[in-house]
């Protein structure tokens, strides 16, 4: 099926683009960080527009104290702040869908095909993508609205390209996961 | 070794997707997995060492539903001779990249009490990743064989550069009941007798 061609994804994920990612202090922000949350933006905008399901993710990490719940830094990031009413799921481990409500939320409001965003590429991004995937749904990876840290290895670059050419050719459960840029991205409204 | 040491250590090897469709794909040289000979050899030294220590070899083969070469009994889907399982070994077929997709390993690993295993094999950022993230997010701890996984190279990285990068990454996941991956030498690697094993 052409690219074109295929249904529009119900639900946008935005995941753990928490105020913590952005520095200043104990850590750089992440790579190319304003870029990806103006691209996160506009996938709200066009999600919202198209009424389509917004989930954010916010990660609680028990180590580190500037991601606990009441923490400036657990807060997602200002600018692309949830909108009263839009569902915000908590989660302690890097997969969104472990020990968490993810699935059945996304069942329930009829979520069959996502797009995922957010930080980091080659954690809890790559894990939600995956899991997603592992549970059938179709996903969509926006391929430059997610971002990490260098790793010591490889760059932030290298890391979020090599995610995005790896995650296409993975075998799953649902439909193999597609890469497009925000600006190829369409929203369908949920039951569509 | 005080009984703690010993708590601590895997009780079985995963082997995974270690066939000659995926290690050396008739017909298709790029896809040839890096540094054949020191997977290979780091393999036979890890399922040497496991079974010595009455820990249970498990071989995962994949499957492909489009790719009739690698379909169960297709010559592409053998384990390679050089590791071959031997025939009271538990061997599993996944269709998927994750080892745990409707597969029954997780079922078969807590039967067993396989509480954590050794992850070795093909593809590093394929059926690696998948089964090592979707095993220790389930609470299972893994002890990834840093130098006894390989791949091919993609469009964005070098195979040594996605095997390194997997080594920084993985290494540092956790899931649910304190679970980890660690990531340790074919050398450092030691295994402890699985539940029920004579030795």
């Amino acid at each position: 099926v052409p690219d074109g061609d295929r249904p529009l994804p119900h639900a946008l994920l935005v995941v753990d683009v928490q105020e913590a990612m952005f520095g200043p202090k104990q850590q750089p922000p992440v790579y190319r960080a304003d870029e990806t949350v103006a691209r996160i933006k506009a996938l709200l905008d066009k999600a919202r527009s198209a009424g389509a399901k917004v989930v954010y993710i916010q990660h609680h990490d028990r180590k580190d104290p500037k991601m606990a719940p009441g923490q400036p830094g657990f807060a997602i990031r200002a600018a692309i702040a949830p909108h009263p009413g839009e569902t915000v799921v908590v989660k302690r481990i890097c997969d969104s869908f472990a020990q968490t409500n993810l699935e059945q939320i996304l069942r329930e409001s009829g979520v069959e095909r996502l797009v995922t965003c957010g930080i980091q590429s080659d954690f809890c991004v790559d894990a939600a993508t995956r899991g997603a995937m592992n549970r059938g749904f179709e996903v969509i990876l926006a391929s430059d609205a997610h971002t990490t840290w260098d790793n010591g290895i490889l760059t932030a670059a290298q890391i979020s390209a090599h995610i995005n050419a790896t995650l296409p050719e993975m075998s799953g459960v649902g439909p193999n996961i597609r890469v497009l840029p925000t600006a190829d991205i369409e929203f369908a409204p949920i039951g569509d | 070794m005080s009984q703690a040491a010993e708590a601590n250590r895997p009780t079985a090897l995963l082997v995974i997707d270690v066939q000659e469709g995926n290690v050396r794909p008739e017909g298709w040289p790029q896809y040839w997995v890096a540094n054949q000979d020191g997977l290979l050899a780091n393999l036979q030294s890890l399922i040497v060492k496991a079974r010595a220590a009455g820990s249970e070899v498990i071989y995962i083969q994949h499957a492909e539903s489009d790719w009739p070469e690698m379909a169960p009994g297709a010559p592409q889907f053998e384990v390679v001779p050089e590791i071959a399982p031997d025939p009271d070994d538990k061997r599993f077929t996944k269709w998927y990249s994750d080892s745990f997709v409707e597969t029954g390993l997780g079922e078969y690993l807590d039967e067993r009490g396989h509480k954590h295993f050794v992850a070795a094999g093909v593809a590093s950022n394929f059926c690696i990743d998948s089964t090592t993230r979707s095993a220790v997010f389930k609470g299972y701890n893994v002890t990834l064989a840093i130098d006894a996984h390989s791949t091919s190279g993609n469009s964005a990285l070098t195979a040594e550069q996605i095997i390194a990068g997997e080594n920084a990454v993985l290494p540092n996941l956790a899931g649910p009941g304190g679970a980890t991956v660690s990531g340790k030498t074919t050398d450092e690697i030691e295994f402890a007798p699985a539940e029920g094993a004579s030795a």
